[in-house]
């Protein structure tokens, strides 16, 4: 089930530099990122049990090997307009050592970046709400935007 | 017995670890001698060994732990610094204290040598002088140096290793010490042969605690119980798989499997469990401070301490219990003085029991105290509008106590610091509820109260009901489930009562819950029906469906959704889908009407409709065997029986013998058109009795007398001297007008009142079995009678035409008679027009009502003679004051 896509060698020609690591992830048209070392591991098409009366961006709990974790739709709770299923289970690690699942589009490359290139998020983000937004990374065709995982959590309890 | 031996094990066990940590701290203590947080670790734990020493009445043991306390305050204090003389002989005092306790572990008493006398005697001098060590201000002077004035000990040598050795060698103690060498001391302390031993076969080398217990990081244990689920789950998807294969070996191995994770499971369980008496053996002190500061007098018994419970419960348990006790005393126990007044012992009694029963254990707080005043407790719960005044009538004993687990209440009568904190018993209450258990309270005034709570054995793997609900699995743990139910047909076992459904259960009435409905799904044909206890009140889920009962592991939910009051917690099924465990606790709170309240308001909707009709006992007779008639029982003055041959024909009427006089016999069949009464041995006479004149009607068999409500079918029978039929007993049955028939029989029978006017009655009646017969006699004596099927229609009436008399019935659909009245009484017009109300009984409380409201008279339906007269007197006085007023 596990599978964390292989680091795109054409994304690490700054060897010498300091660099940071993030998994990537899509949702529609946007490009999110997390560090690496918060992403535990990625699952697809878990199958999902449905909580009712829980808040609408919470898709239900999941067996991950016995542990229950929730699994948030991430574009749901981003208010993102996705159309497309979301069947990417994104194990995530907080800095409580909780764990969550992220529900995502489709996963993207690993992507090492140079720390000077991950950048504080401007005013205004298209689509995102600045307050989940923790960096943005300008790619030469796209903005990464570097999730706030404890912002996306929060007032979810 | 055995729970004193539990608690000077449990003494033991911990003196054990202190005195190995003790070890480790003068180790360290030494090469860190002004280290204060070890000194105080150090006096504490010398503290607490002194402390418990001295709660077992160990003289020794406390003595040696009091003077070695004495020198490590002055120690912590900064007053003297801690040498290796001081050290020295603390360590020795750790020893004696080891040596000590395994006596005590294997004799269950403290040694009696000298040497620990002697030992005693050494130490009290030494921290003598350590303290005037410490008041002549001892960093003056090398502390170390100094001679201990100690007679045995005075030596200018080394202290420690000389008194050690004096010891060694004069007492016969074979330990010795010698700090110095810190290396050394963990090696030397425990075993020195060389000295010989002449006395004290007990004595301190010899000490070797065997550790019959290890302590496990709770963590661990809750890491193996949660791989132990696993391994549960696991174990039942791999059976459910063999299942589907039909293979035996695979199955022999899979059912080997499963016993080995039963068993394992069971014993890992066992790692969690603790005696209750790890929280019971808490309470005689606690039951000691709070009697001492109540002034009460109250002896503690323990029962069951050694029954096993999940360490996770213990925890829990602790505080509600602390409460219930606080509550027994403060409450409960009464003063001495009033004891003796009472004749009770003046030293009240609290038992604290636990038990296993049906894999759960029972705790039970058992005083002998006052018990509680249920009418007080109402009287409180009046008082803080938790009920009203006609809710404490109507409460029974039972429910009245379970008031005090309302939130709210609080029945002492001033908050005293003992029970008044502002934590009720519907806290206690609460937290018992969710460990899964229940709780309840018994008393008898005068005699004690007994508070019961049962709690499972444990929460991590309970057995548990699981449902369907909108295609999704749901569990719901065992110990709430009753029993279920199959609904056949919903619309007729289902009762509506606003928004809340009930079912009737063997006469009970449970509220519904729809878990669809909760869970905010499409609504299905939810039709089996799961009751559930949430402790306080029993309610039925309904859901789409039941399945299989299993033995679940329950998981908790993170953050995300513990907020969600309806789950409690998830769990992962054989298939390795998630499901979520219902709270049944918060579900409980989805019941809209609480059952009373559902009695209640079925009750009134019950009357509302019997009020609409009401019921009466009728008689069930023939006259024909083909034949049913019916008359209201209440008509008929006695039912008697007679011979054929005690009938007779006198001057062409017939007569029967009754009681010294003749009586007239009415046949029926000769004023109705119905089949005529065969010849019989024996008949049955009805008989009915008025203005001291009686007549007997003759029929051939009492049938039955029911009771049943008085709406007739008046279309089949048309005729003079039948009031209606109806189908009884799945026959169709003729209501006789018995006073037309009376009538037709001798129509001088009833005295005619002398009518000088024309009268029109009004008469508001809804039964029309009523309506027809009190026409019927109405008329017979000369007066118009109109007919109102209600309140309403008599308004409309009274507004159409002129009425000399109204009469009206009270229990009517739409408007009932007293708003009738009330109407009537506000309009100018009807000032005068006199008002009779009628009732099928005679009930004070209506009539008063209907006088206040303006109605001047009262009358029975079937007095027809009184009904007659009243009617009368009044038109007779209306038309008198018309006449006055003209």
């Amino acid at each position: 089930m596990a599978e964390l896509p292989l680091p795109a060698s054409e994304t690490r020609p700054v060897l010498s530099e300091d660099t940071q690591t993030f998994v990537t992830f899509w949702l529609g048209e946007h490009l999110f990122g997390l560090p690496i070392a918060e992403v535990v591991e990625i699952n697809r098409k878990m199958e999902i049990t449905p909580v009712p009366l829980a808040p609408a961006y919470i898709k239900g709990i999941i067996n991950l090997r016995g542990q229950v974790l929730t699994t948030v739709d991430l574009a749901e709770r981003l208010g993102l307009q996705v159309e497309a299923p979301r069947a990417y289970n994104l194990i995530v690690r907080t800095e409580d050592e909780e764990r969550i699942s992220f529900l995502v589009e489709k996963i993207g490359d690993i992507l090492e970046v140079p720390s000077k290139n991950v950048e504080e998020p401007p005013e205004r983000i298209e689509g995102v709400e600045r307050k989940f937004v923790r960096h943005v990374c300008q790619l030469p065709e796209r903005l990464l935007v570097i999730l706030n995982v404890r912002e996306v959590l929060q007032d979810s309890g | 017995m055995s729970f004193e031996e539990d608690i000077l094990q449990d003494f033991i066990t911990e003196a054990k670890e202190s005195l190995e940590k003790l070890d480790e701290e003068f180790v360290e203590l030494e090469q860190d001698p002004q280290n204060t947080e070890i000194l105080k670790s150090i006096f504490r734990t010398m503290h607490t060994l002194k402390g418990t020493a001295g709660f077992f009445g160990f003289k020794t043991l406390e003595g040696i732990a009091h003077f070695a306390e004495d020198i490590l305050s002055k120690l912590r204090d900064g007053l003297v610094v801690a040498d290796e003389e001081i050290i020295d002989m603390l360590l020795q005092a750790v020893d004696h204290i080891k040596a000590i306790v395994a006596h005590i572990e294997e004799h269950k008493q403290e040694p009696v040598e000298d040497t620990y006398l002697e030992f005693l005697v050494t130490l009290s001098n030494f921290a003598d002088k350590v303290a005037r060590r410490a008041q002549g201000q001892a960093p003056s002077e090398p502390p170390s140096r100094e001679k201990p004035p100690a007679e045995e000990s005075a030596s200018p040598e080394k202290e420690p290793e000389k008194a050690a050795r004096e010891k060694a060698e004069e007492k016969g103690e074979p330990e010795k010490k010698e700090p110095e060498k810190k290396p050394e001391p963990a090696e030397v302390r425990p075993v020195s042969p060389e000295p010989p031993r002449k006395e004290a076969p007990k004595a301190p080398p010899q000490v070797t605690l065997t550790e019959t217990h290890i302590r496990v990081d709770v963590k661990l244990l809750d890491h193996l119980m949660n791989l132990a689920g696993e391994l549960v789950l696991a174990r039942n998807r791999l059976v459910q798989l063999a299942n589907q294969k039909v293979d035996p070996e695979l199955m022999q191995a899979t059912q080997t499997l499963s016993l080995v994770t039963t068993e394992m499971q069971e014993a890992i369980m066992k790692t969690r469990m603790q005696p209750i008496g790890n929280v019971f053996n808490k309470f005689p002190r606690i039951v000691r401070d709070l009697a001492r500061s109540t002034g009460k007098k109250v002896n503690l018994h323990i029962e069951g301490a050694d029954t096993e419970l999940d360490r996770s419960i213990i925890e829990a348990i602790k505080d509600p219990l602390t409460h219930l006790v606080r509550n027994s005393i403060d409450h409960g126990i009464e003063p001495p003085e009033e004891r003796v007044q009472l004749n009770k012992p003046p030293v009240g009694t609290l038992v604290m029991r636990a038990f296993h029963e049906g894999g759960q254990v029972i705790i039970e707080i058992e005083d002998d105290g006052r018990g509680i005043d249920t009418e007080k407790v109402k009287r409180k719960a009046v008082e803080k509008g938790l009920i009203t005044p006609e809710e404490a009538e109507r409460m029974s004993d039972h429910e009245a106590l379970n008031l005090i687990f309302r939130p709210g209440f609080s029945t002492a009568e001033k908050v005293t610091n003992i029970s008044g904190r502002g934590v009720g018993m519907d806290v206690v209450k609460t937290n018992i509820e969710r460990l899964g258990g229940s709780i309840e309270i018994r008393s008898v005034k005068g005699a004690g109260t007994t508070v019961r709570i049962k709690i499972p054995l444990t929460l991590a793997i309970v057995p548990a009901l699981i449902v369907v609900s909108g295609g999704e699995r749901y569990a719901i743990p065992q110990v709430s489930l009753k029993e279920l139910v199959n609904i056949e047909d919903p619309e007729k076992e289902i009762h509506r009562i606003g928004q809340s459904e009930f079912y009737r259960l063997r006469g009970n009435i449970i509220p519904l819950v729809r878990l669809a409905k909760v869970l905010g799904q499409s609504d299905g044909q939810a039709r089996s029906l799961v009751i559930l206890t949430s402790g306080t009140m029993d309610f039925g889920l309904l859901v789409d469906e039941v399945r299989d009962s299993e033995e679940i592991v329950v998981k908790p939910l993170d953050r995300f959704l513990k907020g969600i009051p309806i789950y409690a917690g998830a769990t992962i099924m054989g298939d390795g889908k998630v499901a979520l465990i219902l709270d049944v606790v918060g579900l409980s709170r989805h019941v809209g009407f609480r059952a009373e309240e559902a009695r209640k308001a079925l009750e009134e909707e019950k009357k509302r409709k019997d009020t609409s009709r009401e019921t009466h006992f009728i008689l069930l007779f023939n006259v024909h065997p083909e034949e049913q008639f019916a008359i209201p029982l209440s008509l008929v003055s006695r039912l008697d029986k007679i011979k054929a041959e005690s009938l007779e024909y006198v001057g062409g009427k017939e007569l029967v013998q009754y009681k010294g006089h003749s009586v007239p016999v009415i046949r029926l069949e000769n004023y109705l058109p119905i089949q005529p009464l065969p010849e019989q041995e024996e008949y049955n006479l009805l008989l009915f009795e008025e203005n001291e004149k009686m007549v007997a009607v003759l029929v051939s068999q009492i049938l039955d007398s029911i009771e049943t409500d008085l709406e007739l079918d008046e279309d089949i029978y048309r005729t003079e001297g039948i009031l209606g039929n109806r189908i009884i007993n799945g026959r169709t049955t003729i209501f006789v007008d018995i006073y037309k028939i009376i009538e037709m029989f001798d129509p001088d029978w009833f005295k005619k009142p002398v009518l000088e006017i024309h009268s029109r009655i009004l008469y508001a009646e809804d039964s029309s079995f009523y309506a027809q017969l009190v026409k019927n006699y109405l008329e017979g004596a000369g007066y118009e009678v109109e007919i109102a099927e209600d309140g309403v229609r008599a308004w409309e009436k009274l507004q159409e035409g002129a009425y000399d008399l109204l009469i009206t019935d009270i229990e009517m659909p739409r408007m009932n008679g007293l708003e009738l009245i009330k109407k009537v009484r506000a309009d100018e017009r009807f000032r005068d027009l006199p008002i009779m109300v009628l009732t099928s009984i005679s009930a004070e409380e209506v009539y008063r009502k209907a006088k206040e409201l303006g109605a001047d008279e009262f009358q029975t339906k079937l007095d027809r003679q009184a009904v007659i007269e009243a009617a009368t007197r009044l038109l007779t006085a209306k038309t008198t004051t018309a006449e006055a007023a003209a």
